[in-house]
Parts: structure tokens; sequence; C-alpha cells
């Protein structure tokens, strides 16, 4: 199987067969035998050689991940790239959603509906464990509509608003 | 000594009370709001009462009510912890009017150490050294300029009533003076309630250096090593230390004389900090005094073996220290590091919700005083300090590697947390030299490296880092397939048993 990945910004391509529960890789030349061992959630530890190495895997934002090795982090995307095209035409949507990036309580909104934004422009702003956020615009535009209004409770990732 | 003692408080400082009582034989009541029915704290506890809603206004900071627990549960003694009512000086008088007693200095101490400007006026009047400035709250920008130019620029305008960060405002020259002024104003009153600012002179480049006190109601007042609390953000310590890299055994000895001086003057009872900003000569300045526990409190705990919550209690019983300032020495070197719930990828966002899995290090030289537990979902409503971890070794350097190793052991995952950025911080080499100032985060942070393979030494590091990179990229494959087995697995009979998937899994191979 070929996978394509997206490791602290650089782009890299991975070939992996996987046979008598041994694995090969090839990474751009170079290449790696390996066992795999699963000893328990989001943890994988690989016998290469007489060297072991553990990676703990977190589920981070934006459908990355974030890898422990060794002490040292990595954040690693997976491209799919069946979706990259249908992704490609959805970027070019003209509409962009803002999210609430964690639950919290809207205690400001900055702009109304139908108010020109700024790229990084704060349009509302969420507070949880006593910090206050401003979840800022995407782009420039104008706000095509704020979802939610002073002293609402709002759940991670809910619509706050939508700027055109 | 007391029998029940009630704790106003939460997460991991009640947790650390609750076990001090435990040592004790003392049984501990928990307090808790509608958000904690299963925090921690109420765990660990012989008794709880609900308190209210979740917003802390309607629990935590409800001193009627916290009041009416201890009388309900027959508790004798109230430990504020730290935040909260622990520096509410009204609160500390309706606590002894409730005729029980407050573990902590007396309201007079509390209400004159409160405000800056008084607790600047006490420290003078001790003889100690203040940052030159105003001691009175200023009345006017024709006032805060004639300051300025007597001390000369750059100052700092700060609130009376702050503390945080907030309504704070350096100075660079007399054009901006006047806006910063209202400003800080307007900040100082939205954020404390009280306009009132005042000035200093701003010490470029410091270091936060503060000293632990413990006082008895004997007159006996010790001081316990000094703590570096240097490396902050927005105005917030992230990692302390005992002792600091830069005080020696001279300049500990005269910071904590000043320190017990400044305790006296104010009838200090009962466990405080002073704190200092100590400049690059190394002159010392009073900033402020803390009348409370500190976060912090476990690295001057590893480092000099007393334990400061059990002397609190005694203390509060009407018990003398039980040491003298000759039996107090430093021995190695302890680091904290406090773990909060944000997203140091995301500019520090909270990040509250579900913990899947919690692994704590283990091993020689660490504690670990957290206030959570696998399955726990933190609550939105607080703040997001989760845990606080520490080590201690021989000396400093050996610390730092310690705390590298065991950073690495400790596992958090459900929720963002800032241990990444302790890992990042531990392995940079001004750190690892103790050659830091209070901006430091703040440079660390624009000039973090997000590239480990890009600062390998030689060939064989960077063919190292290669291999590393090349089996996070692998990992990141079999994590995405066996998540996606498990989306497939999860369908129809979602609550599978447990030993049926472990024993696929088993089978399944990679």
């Amino acid at each position: 199987m070929k996978y394509e990945a997206e490791i602290n910004g650089q782009t890299v391509h991975l070939e992996l067969e996987e046979k008598d529960g041994r694995m090969d890789v090839v990474i751009a030349e170079r290449r790696y035998a390996i066992e795999v061992a699963h000893p328990e959630a989001g943890v994988y530890q690989f016998f290469v050689g007489d060297k072991i190495y553990e990676a703990r895997v977190v589920n981070a934002p934006h459908q990355a991940m974030e890898i422990q090795l060794r002490g040292q982090p990595f954040t690693v995307r997976l491209i799919d790239r069946k979706h990259r095209r249908a992704g490609a035409e959805h970027s070019d949507d003209s509409q962009q959603q803002l999210l609430a990036p964690m639950p919290g309580k809207v205690v400001r909104v900055l702009l109304n509906t139908g108010d020109e934004v700024k790229a990084g422009q704060g349009v509302v702003i969420v507070e949880a464990m006593k910090m206050q956020n401003e979840i800022k615009s995407p782009k420039d535009g104008h706000l095509l509509e704020v979802r939610v209004n002073e002293g609402d409770t709002v759940t991670g990732n809910q619509v706050l608003a939508v700027v055109e | 000594m007391f029998k029940k003692i009630l704790i106003a408080n939460r997460g991991e400082i009640a947790v650390r009370i609750i076990r001090a009582c435990r040592e004790m034989s003392i049984s501990p009541v928990a307090v808790y709001s509608d958000a904690d029915r299963t925090a921690l704290h109420v765990r660990l506890a012989d008794q709880a009462v609900h308190l209210g809603a979740a917003p802390s206004s309607e629990s935590y900071l409800c001193g009627d009510k916290i009041i009416a627990a201890a009388k309900q549960t027959s508790a004798e003694a109230i430990h504020p912890g730290y935040g909260f009512l622990s520096e509410n000086a009204a609160f500390a008088e309706a606590v002894e009017q409730a005729g029980l007693v407050l573990i902590g200095p007396p309201a007079a101490a509390m209400k004159m150490m409160g405000s800056k400007t008084s607790a600047r006026r006490a420290a003078l009047a001790a003889g100690a050294p203040v940052v030159p400035g105003t001691t009175a709250p200023i009345a006017s920008v024709e006032e805060a300029i004639n300051i300025a130019e007597e001390i000369g620029y750059p100052v700092m305008l700060k609130a009376a009533s702050g503390g945080g960060g907030k309504g704070m405002r350096r100075v660079g020259c007399r054009d901006d003076i006047s806006s910063a002024f209202t400003m800080a104003q307007s900040e100082a009153l939205a954020s404390f309630k009280d306009a009132a600012v005042y000035l200093e002179k701003y010490i470029e480049r410091p270091r936060h250096i503060e000293i632990q006190l413990m006082a008895d109601q004997f007159g006996n007042t010790v001081y316990l090593g000094e703590r570096e609390c240097s490396l902050q953000r927005r105005h917030q310590k992230v990692v302390e230390e005992c002792p600091s890299p830069v005080v020696d055994e001279e300049l500990r000895h005269r910071m904590g004389e000043a320190a017990v001086k400044i305790a006296r003057a104010a009838g200090y009872v009962n466990a405080g900090t002073i704190e200092f900003l100590v400049d690059s000569q190394k002159n010392f300045y009073f900033l402020e005094m803390n009348t409370r526990l500190q976060v912090e409190h476990p690295v001057t705990e590893m480092v000099t073996g007393r334990d400061l919550v059990h002397e609190q209690i005694r203390v509060a019983a009407g018990q003398p220290l039980s040491f003298s300032q000759t039996d107090v020495w430093l021995r190695g070197a302890a680091i904290e590091c406090r773990i909060y719930a944000e997203d140091p990828e995301h500019n520090f966002m909270p990040s509250p919700g579900l913990i899947k899995k919690i692994k704590t290090p283990a091993g020689p030289g660490v504690r670990d005083d957290s206030g959570v537990y696998e399955g726990w979902e933190v609550p939105v409503f607080y703040d997001s300090l989760l845990a606080k971890f520490c080590v201690w070794a021989e000396t400093r350097a050996l610390a730092v590697k310690r705390l590298a190793r065991a950073l690495d052991e400790y596992e958090m995952s459900g929720i963002r947390t800032t241990l990444p950025f302790f890992r990042a911080i531990v392995r940079n080499e001004d750190f690892q030299q103790g050659n830091f100032d209070t901006g430091f985060i703040d440079r660390f942070l624009q000039t973090q490296n997000h590239n480990p393979a890009a600062s390998a030494a030689d060939d064989d590091a960077m063919a190292a880092q290669q291999e590393l990179a090349d089996l996070a990229a692998i990992a990141a494959v079999l994590h995405s397939k066996t998540t996606a087995q498990q989306h497939r697995d999860a369908t129809p009979q979602a609550t599978e048993s447990r030993w049926k998937t472990y024993g696929r899994m088993a089978q399944r191979r990679f």
C-alpha cells in the first residue's frame, strides 16, 4: 500500500508491505524491516533490528496526529489522495465557518451579521477555564451570519459565524 | 490538633491538602459544585458538601456557604488553598467570627499585604529594598510624568489591587505615558473594581525570585530558601525551581533576612511568600507578598525536606514551628512544571474535556500532585491547572536530566496539555544552563524550532533523526488503520467485550 503523509510540514511518500507479522517500508529510498506490536491503545512498539522504539499517538485537531517518539514531538497528517481533489474544490468555497475551538461561554460578540471583516479580526470572544479567547476571521469578507449571542453556552466545534 | 478540616477548594490543591490531612489523622471534608460531583478531591474526602451551581461565583467563592458547610460537618478549621477565597480578608474575618480557624494568616496581615501600595509601605518601613517609584496611587497623568522623570524611563504602571499581569503597562518614554495611564486605569477597574494604579521603575530582564516563609503564633519566623519563578507566560508562572541557579548562600541570607523583617512588620503568621525582582547585578527589590500557600510549594518541600501543609496545620492549631532557622538547609535541586489543559500548538487555547488516558512517570525523585484522573471530564468553569509535576535530584544538572526523562514517560490524552511544551523547554540549552529571565518564554516561543531534524549535530544524528521521523509517519499510518478498524468494529454492538477486542487486536498483526 502507498501512503502520503505530511510530517512537521514536509510531505513524504511511504510504501508499506505487510507479510507474516513483519512490515517492509520504503520511504524515499530508505528501507526498513520492522516488527510491530500494539501493547496498549495509542501505543505502537517498533522492533527495528535490535532497536526498540515506542510511538505514542494522540489525535490532534484538524485530522492531525501528534506523535511522541523518544521524547520528540512529530505532527503528522495523512493525505488522502482520493479525497484531495474534492478537498481542494471545497477550500475554494467562498464561505468559511468560524468554529468554537472548545466548549465555553460567549462573553462578547464583537461584530454583527452583515459587518465587514478583515482576516485576523476578532468576531466573537469565548471564555473557558477563566481565559478569554478571541475567535478571529480566517479571511477578508463580510459576515453572512453570526449565530451566537452574548451569554450563550457553546460546545466545541459549534459554528459561531459564517464569513463570505 | 484538629480532628476535622474543611478544604475550601478544588482540583490538585484540594487533593494535596486532603493527603496532608490523612497523614495527620485528620478527617478531610470536601466541598463541591455541580460540575465537581465526581472530582478527585470529592472522591478522596470523608465527607463532602454540595455548594451550588458550577460557576465559582455560585460555589467556591461563596464564603457563607463554605462556613455553613464547616458548621454542618463540625469541621474545626478551614484550609482555603490558593485562589478562590484564600486572600480574601473579609472571608478570613467571617471564619474567625464563626468560631472557626482559618489555616492562613490573620485577616489584618492579609489586608495589609493584600494591597500592593500598603505592602510596599510595609516593606519600606521594614528597611527592605523596593523598586524605585510611588507607594501611593497616582492621581493624574501630570503626577505620573513627574515621577517617571524623577526615576527615569522605562517605567511600569501597575494596578494597586492587581495580579496576574492585568492592569500592567510598560512605558518606554514620555509620549506613551498618557495613553498607558488611561488604559492601565480602565483595565484595573474592569479586573479588580479598583482603578488605582501606581508607578515603578521598570527593571530590564529581571529574574523573579521569591522567599518561602513560615511563621508561628509565638513570633518565630523562618525562611525556607528561595524559588526561581522567572519562567512565565503572560505573567503566569509555568516552571519553578528551588534553589535558584543564580542565588548563592550570601544573597539567600540577605533576601531571607529582608523577607523575615517584612513578615514580622506585618504581624504575619502561617505560610507566606515574599516575591522579589532580581536584576543582572543581583540587586533585589521587594515586589509583593502572597499571603497563602503557593502553587509551587512542592519544590521547596523537596529541597528542604519540610512539609509545608503539615506545618500550616500545626501552626493554625496553635503549635510552635517544628524547626528553627538553623534547622533549614537546602539539599539538591527540584523543578516543577505546571501541567495545564491548554494547547501549546494553538496559542495555549484552553482544552477542557474527557481525559482518555493518563500515565504518570515513576522511578526515583519524581512527584506528581494531580487533581484529575483517567475518565474525568475537565470542566470549563475553572482554572486549567491539572497537575504539578516535580522532580528532585542531587544537582540542578541531574534534575534537568531527570525532568526530561520523566516528561517523556508522562502521557495524557483526550485533551491537549502543556506537556509537549515542557519537553521542548527542557531540551533548550539556555534552560539547561539556568540562563534565563522573565522574558525567556516569550522569546522561546518566537524562536522555537519546529523541525528537530535541522538541529541535529552531525551525520549520525541526522540519520537517527530521519529514522525517528520515518517511524512517526509509519505510526500515523498504523494508528489511522487501527482507528478505522475500531469504527467498523463499533457497530452494531458498540459494547463488545474488551477481551474480545483485545483478542482480535492481538491476532491482527501489522
